[in-house]
C-alpha cells in the first residue's frame, strides 16, 4: 500500500519529443486512479514510467517513502497487467500466477498454494492446470490479475484492462475490477481512452493531452466542471454543446435569445469577450411552450437512443443537441424552446480555451 | 471433368469440352506445361538417387575392365565398407564435425549474436551482421583460400599476429581448423533465423518478466527460449543436413593429413573418383542418402507440426 | 535510504563491467569474421602481396595481370555461361510447371510439391555425386557445359517450383479470366499476362539461381575435366593447389573479381527484399 507522487516528471525521446511533459500528480494510497486521454496523449508513457519500463528524463517519482526515479522495474513494488495480458504460453495457469514468486525464490509448495488461493479468489477454480491458450478472454484477464496480485504489490498498474474484451464482457469485467480493487485496497492506476470507463471506475481521473495534464479531479468534478474545452468535449458519452458567442452587457447571445452569464463567471468577463458557452445535452430541456431563459429553436434531426432521444436543433446560427425523454420526442421541423437547467452552463474563453469562473 | 473421346488418327481438334481453370489450360495441357520440369527433376535428381541402390551393388570402376563390364556383386560393397576402418573413421569424424561445428558452434554463435545485437545501435548492428553475412556469401573456393592464407605456416596472418611463426595449424590441428572454418562460413543463417525468432516474441511477455524482477538470464530461460523452441529445432535440423553434406572442407584439407579430416563427403569423393571405385562409392553414398532422408523427414514432421499449432491459436 | 544507495552503486559497477565484457565479446567476434576477409580487400591492390595481411603497395596491376590471363578470364566466362544457362532453363521450366500446378488442382498436388522439396534436400550434390557422375558419363556429357547445367537445374528446380507456385497462387485470377474472355489461349495468357505480372518473382529466382551456380564447386569439379571448360570456382582452386609458387598477385585479383558480383547481388537484394533463406542450397 503506497501513495505515488510524481513531481515535474518528464519523459523525452531522442529528437526532443516529450511523451510526458512536466507532470505533477499525487495518487493517494488505495486510490483507484485513471489516466484518460486520446491516443498519443502520454497516458501509457506515464504508466510505463511509473512501472520503470520507460526511463525518466527528469523529475522525481516516489512510491510510498522510496524515491524510485531510477529504480529497476522489479524493485519498485509495482505489478502490471498488460493490454494483451502477456501470459506465458508454455506455462499453465498455476505456474503463470506463481512466476513472480518463483523469481523471488519462494519454495515450490508455498508457491503453488499461494497461486491456488489467489486463483480461487478470482473465480479461476479448476483452471489451474490449463494453458492460457485454452482460456477465454475474461479468464485470461483474471489470470493476469492473479499473477499481478500474487506478490501483494504496493501499486497495481493496468494498461487498457478492458479493451481486449468484447463489448458485453467489458461491462461485467468493469464491475468485477471495481469490486476487486476495493477488496484488495491496493493503489491502482489504470490507463484508458474510454471516458465512460474512467468515469465509472475511478476515484479520481487525470485527463491528458499531448503529454500534459489537463485536469485532475473526481469523475463528478470533471463531468460538471471541466477546466477547458478539450476536457469538456472529451468527457461525456454525448459531447457537451460548445457554442461560440460574445459577451454583451452581462449576457451572451445564443440563437435569438440573450442568456445570462453563469453566476461563477459573472464578475470575470469583459464586455465584448469572445467566449464559448457550454452545456451538456442532458442538462437541456425541450419545451413546446415559451419559458424564461428559453431559446427558440427548430428541430433538425432526431436520433433514438432507446429510452431517450438525441435531438439536434438549430437556433439562429447555433446548433445544439438536447437529450429528450422518449415521451416528449419532437418531430423534424417542430418549433419550440430549449430550456437550460439552472447553474449547469459554463463559460470558456475562446482564445485560452479555459473555463471562466 | 469428363474425358472427351478423341477419334483415332485425328490431328488435335479444338477441344469441345471447357477447361475449368481460369486460363483454359485444361488438365492435359497443364500436364504438358509441367512435364519438362518434372522430367528434368526425375532424370537428374530422382533417378540418380534410385540408381545408387543398383550401382552400390555392382563393381563399377572408373577405368579398366570393370568400367566396361561391371558385374553385379550384391551386398559385397556394403560388406567391404562396413569392414573398412577408414569408413568408420570417416563416420566418426563426420559426427564430430556436424555436432561441434554445426549443432553446437553455429547454433550457439548464431543465437548469441542475434541476442546480443537486438538492442545495439543500428549502425553497429548492420556492421556486424554484414561481416557475418559476407562470410556466408563469399564463394567456397575463395573462402577456403582466405583461410589457407590465414593459417599458412610461414606467412599466414594468424601466425604473424600471434607470433607463432611456423605453427602448422592445418597439419597439427586439422579437425579444429575445418570446424572453425565451417562455423565462420555458416553462422549467418542461424543468426538471421534467431534474430527474427527473438523479435517475434511478444515484448509484453518480456516486460512482464522484467516487472516481477527477472534478470536477463531468467528472461532468456523463461520467456525467450520457450517461445523459440520450434525455431531452435528447425534450425538444428537444417544445420545438421547442410553440415553433413558440405564438401567445402575438401578445399581446405582434402581429407588429410592422413585421413584426419576424412569426413564422409570427402571420403566418398576420394573412393569414387581418384580411387576409381564407383561401385563402392555408390554404396557409401546410399548410406549418406538414407541419413539425409531421416533428417529431412524429421524436419518435415517438425515444420508441419508447427504450422498445425499456429492454426489453432 | 542507505541501502538503496548501496544497491544502486553496486548495480552501477556490475552494469559497467557487463557493458565492457559485452563490447569486448562483440569486438572479438567481429574480428573473427573480418580477419580472413581483410586479405581479400587489401592484397589485390598490393604490388607485392604475401599471404600475410599487410598495408599494400598500392597498384591496379594485378587486375591487368588477371585480364591478361586467358585461363582466368575464360573461367569467368564459363561461370557466366553456367549461371545464365542454368537460370534460363530453370526459369522457363519452373515458370511453366509452377503455373500449371498453381492453376490446375491435380489430386495429391501438395503432396507432390512437398515430395519434390524433400527430394532436393535429400539428394544433395554430395550424396548423389557418384550416380550423377556415372549418369553424365553414360550420356556422354562429361566435360560439357550442358551436362553441368542439366544437373544443376535438376537440383534447383524443385525449390524454384515451390517458391514460384506460391507466387503464382497470389496473382489474382481475374487477369487471366479477362484475357480468356478476349479469346486468348493459355500459352498466350501465360506470355502476355502472367509473366509480366510475375516479373519480380521471376527476377528474384533468376538472380538467386545465378548466385547459387556462381559459387558451386562440386558439380563442375566433378563433371568438367579440362581447364578451358571449368568455371572460376574450380579454376581458383586449381590455381592455388597447383604445385610450385602460387602467383598471389593473380590469385588475389581473381578472388576479388570472382567474389564481388555475388557480394553485390546479395547486399543489393537484401536491401530490397530482406534476406530470404529458402531451404538454402549451399554446397
Amino acid at each position: 500500500m503506497a501513495a505515488i507522487i510524481a513531481t515535474e516528471l518528464v519523459k523525452e525521446y531522442p529528437g526532443g519529443v516529450r511523451g510526458v511533459d512536466s507532470v505533477d500528480v499525487e495518487i493517494a494510497d488505495g486510490e483507484f486512479f485513471a489516466l484518460l486521454g486520446p491516443s498519443g496523449c502520454g497516458k501509457t508513457t506515464l504508466l510505463r514510467s511509473i512501472a520503470g519500463l520507460e526511463s525518466i528524463t527528469s523529475g522525481k517519482l516516489t512510491i510510498g517513502e522510496k524515491d524510485v526515479t531510477n529504480a529497476e522495474p522489479g524493485e519498485r513494488g509495482v505489478a502490471m497487467v498488460f493490454q494483451d495480458y502477456a501470459l506465458f504460453p508454455h506455462m499453465d495457469v498455476g505456474d503463470n500466477i506463481a512466476y513472480p514468486l518463483r523469481i523471488r525464490r519462494v519454495g515450490k509448495t508455498e508457491r503453488r498454494t499461494t497461486a491456488e488461493s489467489v486463483a480461487n479468489g478470482l473465480s479461476l477454480n479448476g483452471l489451474i492446470e490449463r494453458r492460457p491458450g485454452q482460456l477465454s478472454g475474461g479468464q485470461q484477464q483474471r489470470v493476469a490479475l492473479a499473477r499481478a496480485v500474487a506478490t501483494r504489490p504496493d501499486v497495481l498498474l493496468l494498461d487498457e484492462p478492458l479493451s481486449n474484451l468484447d463489448a458485453r464482457l467489458r461491462l461485467e469485467a468493469r464491475t468485477f475490477l471495481k469490486e476487486l480493487q476495493r477488496d484488495l485496497g491496493v493503489t491502482t492506476v489504470f490507463v484508458t481512452h474510454d471516458q465512460a470507463e474512467a468515469l465509472a471506475l475511478a476515484d479520481r481521473i487525470a485527463v491528458m493531452k499531448a503529454g500534459k495534464l489537463q485536469q485532475i479531479g473526481s469523475p463528478r468534478e470533471i463531468f460538471h466542471r471541466p477546466n477547458n474545452t478539450f476536457v469538456a468535449g472529451f468527457i461525456g458519452s454525448v459531447p457537451m454543446n460548445l457554442l461560440e458567442t460574445t459577451v454583451a452587457a452581462g449576457r451572451v447571445r445564443i440563437g435569438e435569445a440573450d442568456v445570462a452569464v453563469p453566476t461563477e463567471a459573472a464578475g470575470l468577463v469583459r464586455e465584448g469577450q469572445k467566449v464559448s458557452w457550454g452545456i451538456r445535452p442532458e442538462y437541456l430541456r425541450w419545451s413546446t411552450e415559451p419559458a424564461e431563459d428559453g431559446i427558440a429553436a427548430e428541430v433538425v434531426v432526431t436520433e433514438t437512443l432507446g429510452a431517450t432521444s438525441l435531438v439536434l436543433v438549430s437556433a439562429g446560427e447555433h446548433k445544439l443537441q438536447v437529450v429528450v425523454p422518449e415521451e416528449h420526442e419532437p418531430a423534424t421541423g417542430d418549433r419550440g424552446w430549449i430550456v437550460p437547467q439552472r447553474n449547469r452552463a459554463l463559460l470558456f474563453d475562446v482564445e485560452s480555451t479555459e473555463r471562466i469562473g | 471433368m469428363t474425358e472427351a473421346t478423341m477419334s483415332a488418327g485425328s490431328v488435335r481438334a479444338p477441344r469441345r469440352r471447357r477447361a475449368e481453370d481460369v486460363a483454359g489450360l485444361g488438365r492435359a495441357r497443364a500436364t504438358l506445361f509441367a512435364a519438362p520440369g518434372l522430367l528434368l527433376i526425375g532424370l537428374f535428381l530422382l533417378f540418380p538417387a534410385i540408381w545408387t541402390v543398383y550401382l552400390g551393388m555392382t563393381n563399377y570402376r572408373l577405368t579398366g575392365f570393370a568400367a566396361a563390364n561391371p558385374e553385379f556383386v550384391g551386398l559385397d560393397n556394403f560388406a567391404t565398407a562396413l569392414n573398412d576402418p577408414r569408413f568408420w573413421n570417416s563416420l566418426w569424424l563426420t559426427l564430430v564435425f556436424v555436432l561441434v561445428s554445426g549443432i553446437i558452434g553455429q547454433t550457439i554463435l548464431g543465437f548469441s549474436l542475434a541476442w546480443m545485437l537486438r538492442n545495439v545501435r543500428p549502425g553497429i548492428k548492420t556492421f556486424v551482421e554484414t561481416l557475418v553475412l559476407a562470410a556466408w556469401v563469399i564463394p567456397a573456393s575463395v573462402a577456403s583460400f582466405l583461410w589457407l592464407a590465414l593459417l599458412d605456416r610461414r606467412t599466414g596472418t594468424l601466425n604473424s599476429l600471434l607470433g607463432t611463426e611456423g605453427a602448422a595449424w592445418l597439419i597439427q590441428h586439422p579437425m579444429e581448423c575445418i570446424i572453425i572454418f565451417n562455423i565462420w562460413v555458416g553462422t549467418a543463417f542461424s543468426m538471421q533465423l534467431f534474430s527474427s525468432a527473438i523479435s517475434a516474441v511478444p515484448p509484453s511477455q518480456l516486460e512482464s518478466a522484467r516487472m516481477v524482477g527477472a534478470n536477463t538470464w531468467q528472461q532468456l530461460r523463461d520467456v525467450i527460449l520457450p517461445n523459440i523452441k520450434g525455431h531452435l529445432l528447425t534450425n538444428t535440423l537444417l544445420i545438421t543436413l547442410w553440415t553433413f553434406n558440405t564438401f567445402t572442407p575438401y578445399l581446405l584439407t582434402a581429407g588429410g593429413p592422413n585421413g584426419q579430416t576424412d569426413i564422409l563427403s570427402v571420403y566418398i569423393y576420394q573412393t569414387a573418383i581418384p580411387g576409381g571405385q564407383l561401385g563402392l562409392g555408390a554404396a557409401i553414398s546410399l548410406i549418406m542418402l538414407l541419413i539425409n532422408l531421416v533428417i529431412a523427414l524429421m524436419y518435415t514432421r517438425v515444420s508441419r507440426g508447427k504450422s498445425g499449432k499456429k492454426v489453432r491459436s | 535510504m542507505t541501502t538503496i544507495k548501496t544497491v544502486a552503486r553496486d548495480r552501477t559497477v556490475t552494469h559497467f563491467v557487463s557493458r565492457v565484457l559485452f563490447t569486448l565479446v562483440l569486438v572479438i567476434v567481429s574480428l573473427f569474421f573480418a580477419l580472413p576477409m581483410v586479405w581479400l580487400i587489401l592484397a589485390p591492390f598490393d604490388a607485392t602481396p604475401s599471404l600475410t595481411v599487410s598495408w599494400p603497395d598500392w597498384t591496379l596491376d594485378n587486375f591487368v595481370r588477371l585480364a591478361e590471363n586467358p585461363y582466368a578470364m575464360r573461367s569467368i566466362l564459363n561461370s557466366l555461361i553456367l549461371g545464365v544457362g542454368t537460370m534460363a532453363l530453370v526459369i522457363v521450366l519452373g515458370a511453366l510447371a509452377s503455373y500449371a500446378m498453381s492453376r490446375i488442382s491435380i489430386p495429391g498436388r501438395d503432396g507432390i510439391l512437398y515430395a519434390l522439396l524433400l527430394l532436393s534436400s535429400i539428394v544433395t550434390g554430395t550424396a548423389a555425386m557418384v550416380p550423377t557422375f556415372q549418369l553424365i558419363n553414360q550420356l556422354q556429357l562429361i566435360n560439357t557445359h550442358v551436362g553441368v547445367i542439366l544437373v544443376l537445374a535438376g537440383g534447383i528446380l524443385p525449390t524454384v517450383i515451390f517458391i514460384l507456385k506460391d507466387f503464382m497462387d497470389s496473382i489474382p485470377k481475374s487477369y487471366e479470366e479477362s484475357a480468356r474472355l478476349y479469346g486468348a489461349g493459355p500459352f498466350r495468357i501465360l506470355k502476355d499476362v502472367v509473366v509480366p505480372i510475375a516479373r519480380p518473382g521471376l527476377a528474384f529466382i533468376a538472380i538467386w539461381t545465378i548466385v547459387q551456380v556462381w559459387g558451386n564447386f562440386l558439380v563442375p569439379f566433378l563433371l568438367l575435366r579440362t581447364p578451358d571448360m571449368q568455371p572460376a570456382a574450380v579454376l581458383m582452386y586449381t590455381f592455388y593447389t597447383e604445385s610450385g609458387q602460387a602467383d598471389l598477385r593473380l590469385i588475389s585479383a581473381f578472388s576479388l573479381v570472382f567474389s564481388v558480383p555475388v557480394l553485390l547481388i546479395y547486399f543489393f537484394v537484401n536491401r530490397r527484399y530482406g534476406f530470404r533463406f529458402h531451404g538454402g542450397i549451399k554446397s
